[in-house]
């Protein structure tokens, strides 16, 4: 969690048991290079420790793995983008101040995030009430999710 | 980021006979529910990190049900009671007082008993540390999940805002039932609670609680 992953493909990059947590997969399709970001929260503003994990925030996660790629010599502007997660676990837990459940406000945040970036959101799994898991194969920019319930499928 | 906490051997040792206490009382309450003897050992008590909690468990994917409980009073943070999907047939069997053979999903029934069982547990362990602390823990009412392990205590980290920082697991088993239920209790304080607790220990026991730290 709030951990950043890059791969040049081929090779597959995992997040296995997201919860309300968002991950954000971005592949380059010129390059075949891949990353993955773990997000946690909605928004990294007023945290302390934005500037070494930016991956743990939905609204810096998309920058940071953005850099990290670029730094790979992927091209920001051929990015494509999946998001998996952002479920709300327990879905009877009572609602505290904000009216959102925090899996809900994560997706919010990294959609808005994409939209900023203009980087092309191509297919999400998200919300619910169930944990997700997820691989992007490298070699081919194809994601996969499953659940403890459900085989997996190709988003 | 939060500072890693070590806790010295005598600080474990009083949360491990505060578990006890508390396994104690909730083996009592479970005792007079089902009309059969129930006795729940601890047999570890220890302080680890979240992000290796899924694997005490089975590992990230393993099918976990969770009965969560936020906590305010002296003790702010919030408490989980952890158990493997696996046991969750001969649990419920035990519970219900007739076989439950496909335990998943949940029934109604079901739901209902695994939140009581956690009402129970967690509520006898914060009421031996209420009054060993002398202050008092209050609980919320319960949430139930039943899916992956990690998916599961991510949700309960992020909602807890405490990413990062450590939690205290009391492992605890249900035995006389067949083969050993293990019970993870697992309990995330705010930021300073459980430095309030281990004061409100060292006060009661009259130990000083950073005697023998290393």
């Amino acid at each position: 969690m709030a951990e950043l992953k890059v791969l040049k493909g081929p090779g597959k990059l995992a997040a296995h048991g997201i919860g309300s947590c968002v991950v954000l997969a971005l592949w380059d399709p010129e390059t075949g290079l891949g990353g993955l970001a773990h997000s946690m929260l909605p928004t990294a503003s007023a945290q302390p420790d934005f500037e070494e994990t930016p991956a743990k925030y939905c609204d810096t996660a998309v920058g940071a793995l953005l850099a990290s790629l670029a730094e790979q010599g992927a091209k920001s502007a051929s990015c494509r983008a999946w998001l998996v997660g952002g479920a709300n676990m327990f879905a009877a837990l009572p609602r505290e101040v904000p009216p959102l459940p925090l899996g809900e406000r994560n997706l919010l945040s990294a959609r808005e995030s994409l939209r900023s970036w203009n980087v092309a959101l191509l297919a999400e799994d998200c919300g619910g009430d169930r944990g997700r898991s997820m691989e992007l194969d490298c070699s081919d920019g194809s994601v996969r999710v499953w659940s403890a319930w459900t085989a997996p499928r190709r988003l | 980021m939060n500072k890693p906490l070590i806790l010295s051997p005598l600080e474990l040792d009083a949360l491990r006979e505060t578990g006890n206490m508390g396994a104690a009382r909730a083996a009592t309450a479970l005792s007079r529910l089902l009309g059969r003897s129930v006795n729940i050992d601890v047999p570890r008590v220890a302080v680890v990190s979240l992000d290796s909690l899924p694997s005490f468990i089975g590992g990230d994917e393993a099918l976990v049900a969770a009965v969560y409980f936020r906590l305010s009073g002296g003790a702010p943070g919030c408490m989980v009671l952890l158990l493997d999907g696996q046991t969750l047939g001969p649990l419920l069997s035990t519970l219900m007082g007739s076989p439950v053979t496909s335990a998943l999903p949940l029934s109604a029934d079901s739901e209902s008993a695994l939140k009581e069982m956690g009402n129970i547990l967690c509520g006898s362990y914060l009421n031996a540390m209420s009054d060993l602390v002398g202050f008092s823990i209050m609980l919320s009412v319960p949430a139930l999940a039943v899916d992956m392990a990690s998916s599961v205590l991510a949700s309960v980290a992020a909602d807890a805002a405490q990413h990062g920082a450590q939690a205290l697991l009391l492992e605890s088993r249900l035995l006389d039932w067949g083969q050993p239920i293990p019970l993870h209790l697992v309990y995330l304080p705010e930021p300073g609670a459980l430095e309030g607790l281990l004061a409100g220990l060292a006060r009661s026991t009259g130990v000083d609680p950073r005697g023998d730290r290393g």
